[in-house]
């Protein structure tokens, strides 16, 4: 076996920067927990509903080696679940999100987006804890930034139209019927879906940023 | 249910009240029959490091990035210069643009099994700032106060974290006492998980927004650099790993054996207008409470009540710094930042290996003490 060996004397690399997408504020709260009716909570979060415009659409590699744009969901309702594998409020609520996604497999398509993490981490954490829906990489973190996620976990319930309705930051309860709710209000309301419109003649779409925390109801930042 | 957030401030509540303020570091250690634990600089300790790297999965076209000791502090860490051996086609040591020291290795496809082994020397002592009295330290420049002040990918300080500093500093007059005060409010606030996996991973928006601030030392010293910044106070973290065992007899804070292979450990500092940096490790006291044997000691026992009134101005010198650098970029690579560089990297053609898993990424460190 051929040795190569060395000693001492720094080279400096320069390391270039990530381009980075700037925050909109854009969105307002329209409503908080106890004003809305199907708003479900759970052990520290409550969907709370917004409007705003369409999200920022994402295309990101999954960890079965496919790519998965969430344009392809358009036309049904869509719950975008960002998180980490270190975050223990995260580990603990996936196992009833993999319930809840099999109980509304006909209506709802979720997207699980691991944020920050090495491919075989999360590949490792999900061999032994197997979930019902796609597990996606955004392993630079440039969709939490669009998304103005910053907390995990955090969850995004979008209709049709790919438009964000509801929010929850922290984990909820899928398992609570408040849950199931919130789901059914949606995929029941008659939505307009946008026709496809290509990406290079789309304006880039304002980051969903909601207008309070869902966990402690402090007022926007 | 008990809301995370409602516990978090009730502790803040609690750590701001005059009577749950500290004793200082005198009164801690008067008491004979108190434990010690006294870091005072003293006589300089030679320490050398041997990093040993495989990649034990086939890999293709291989790169390793192992970290080096390029912090320098000339009253208590000097790097001595580091040597490699490797059957790798380039190996050199560069730097990223954020200060950290690597040695980048290349290993064509079909040199198996990639191995490299860098030994690392270094000379170190205890810190100690007495904090009664301002002493002579030059100001940061313009340039390394900006740098010290600003936020980093996962230690924003604004927003969650600048509403929680000022939280905790109010009231409170001068760097030192907002210093202080957030130093004892992280030690209140926060708790070592067992369940994090390495140092965690300094999600300090996270931790605050979810109320779950349990983590390693790479996030709950993140959380008191971040709180320090957004209080307009020059911080920073130091990644490294411990080399030693602590001679305190402090089981908890120092390197058990050679093997030093889980020994990483991040601490922090603060820049104190006439003080200069000064030494902090609030973490370090989460984990005397949780792992000082016989484990799971009361905040009020003896052995923390002495390391968390010594961890606010001292540390002690059997550890090796690696470098302050945050979000760095690998030279080479094309994979996404790094939060910090404290554990070796690899990336084969399947991806970044997990730093980690020690199933397919085989890593040990070894440590020894040379004669000064």
């Amino acid at each position: 076996m051929a040795l190569l060996s060395g000693a001492g004397g720094a080279k400096a690399v320069a390391a270039q920067n990530e381009s980075r997408i700037p925050l909109s504020q854009s969105a307002t709260v329209v409503s908080d927990p106890a004003a809305s009716p199907g708003a479900a909570s759970g052990t520290g979060a409550a969907l709370l509903s917004f409007s705003g415009p369409a999200a920022p659409s994402f295309v990101l590699p999954a960890l079965d080696g496919a790519t998965v744009a969430l344009d392809a969901a358009r036309g049904r309702v869509v719950l975008v679940h960002v998180f980490a594998t270190w975050c223990e409020p995260c580990r603990e609520e996936l196992p009833a999100l993999s319930r809840f996604a099999l109980r509304h497999a006909d209506t709802v398509t979720i997207f699980a987006i691991d944020v920050g993490e090495v491919d075989a981490r999360v590949r490792r954490f999900f061999e032994t804890l197997p979930v019902s829906f796609p597990v996606l990489l955004d392993r630079d973190r440039s969709m939490m930034r669009s998304w103005g996620v910053s907390a995990l976990p955090t969850t995004f319930v979008l209709d049709a139209a790919l438009r964000p309705r509801y929010r929850a930051v922290g984990d909820v309860a899928w398992d609570e019927p408040a849950a199931d709710r919130v789901i059914a209000g949606l995929a029941a309301s008659p939505v307009a879906v946008s026709p496809e419109i290509p990406a290079a003649l789309r304006e880039p779409a304002p980051a969903v940023r909601p207008a309070a925390n869902a966990v402690t109801g402090e007022p926007p930042r | 249910m008990m809301n995370r957030r409602h516990l978090l401030y009730a502790g803040a509540a609690a750590a701001m009240l005059p009577g749950s303020l500290l004793a200082g570091r005198a009164s801690a250690q008067g008491a004979a029959s108190e434990p010690a634990f006294a870091p005072t600089p003293g006589a300089w300790r030679n320490f050398q490091v041997v990093t040993r790297l495989e990649i034990l999965e086939n890999p293709g076209a291989t790169q390793a990035w192992v970290p080096l000791p390029a912090f320098t502090a000339q009253d208590w860490f000097k790097p001595l210069g580091n040597t490699w051996t490797s059957n790798a086609a380039l190996v050199e040591s560069v730097t990223d643009a954020q200060g950290a020291q690597m040695l980048h290795v290349r290993w064509s496809a079909g040199e198996t099994p990639p191995v490299v082994e860098v030994t690392s020397r270094v000379s170190t002592r205890d810190r100690s700032v007495d904090l009664s009295k301002p002493g002579t330290a030059a100001p940061l420049s313009a340039e390394e106060r900006a740098k010290y002040l600003a936020a980093a990918d996962l230690i924003p300080v604004d927003g969650i974290v600048k509403t929680t500093s000022d939280k905790i500093t109010a009231g409170k007059e001068g760097d030192l006492a907002k210093t202080r005060a957030i130093y004892e409010w992280v030690v209140e606030n926060t708790f070592r998980n067992a369940a994090t996996r390495g140092c965690g991973t300094g999600d300090v928006a996270s931790m605050l927004e979810s109320g779950t601030l349990g983590g390693k030392c790479a996030d709950l010293n993140a959380l008191f650099v971040g709180l320090v910044r957004a209080a307009g106070i020059p911080a920073r973290d130091i990644y490294g790993v411990r080399v030693a065992p602590s001679k305190f007899g402090y089981k908890s804070l120092g390197a058990n054996s050679d093997v030093i292979t889980k020994a990483q450990h991040c601490r922090a500092e603060v820049y104190l207008s006439g003080f200069g940096w000064v030494p902090t490790d609030p973490a370090d006291v989460r984990k005397v409470v949780l792992e000082e044997p016989p484990g799971k000691l009361a905040i009020d026992d003896g052995k923390v009540k002495a390391a968390r009134a010594a961890l606010f101005g001292s540390w002690e010198g059997n550890w090796l710094a690696y470098n302050t650098a945050h979000d760095v970029s690998l030279p080479g690579s094309s994979g996404p930042k790094l939060a910090f560089l404290m554990y070796p990297q690899a990336e084969t053609a399947s991806g970044r290996l997990d730093c980690l898993d020690p199933d397919t990424f085989k890593y040990t460190l070894r440590s020894a003490e040379l004669a000064a």
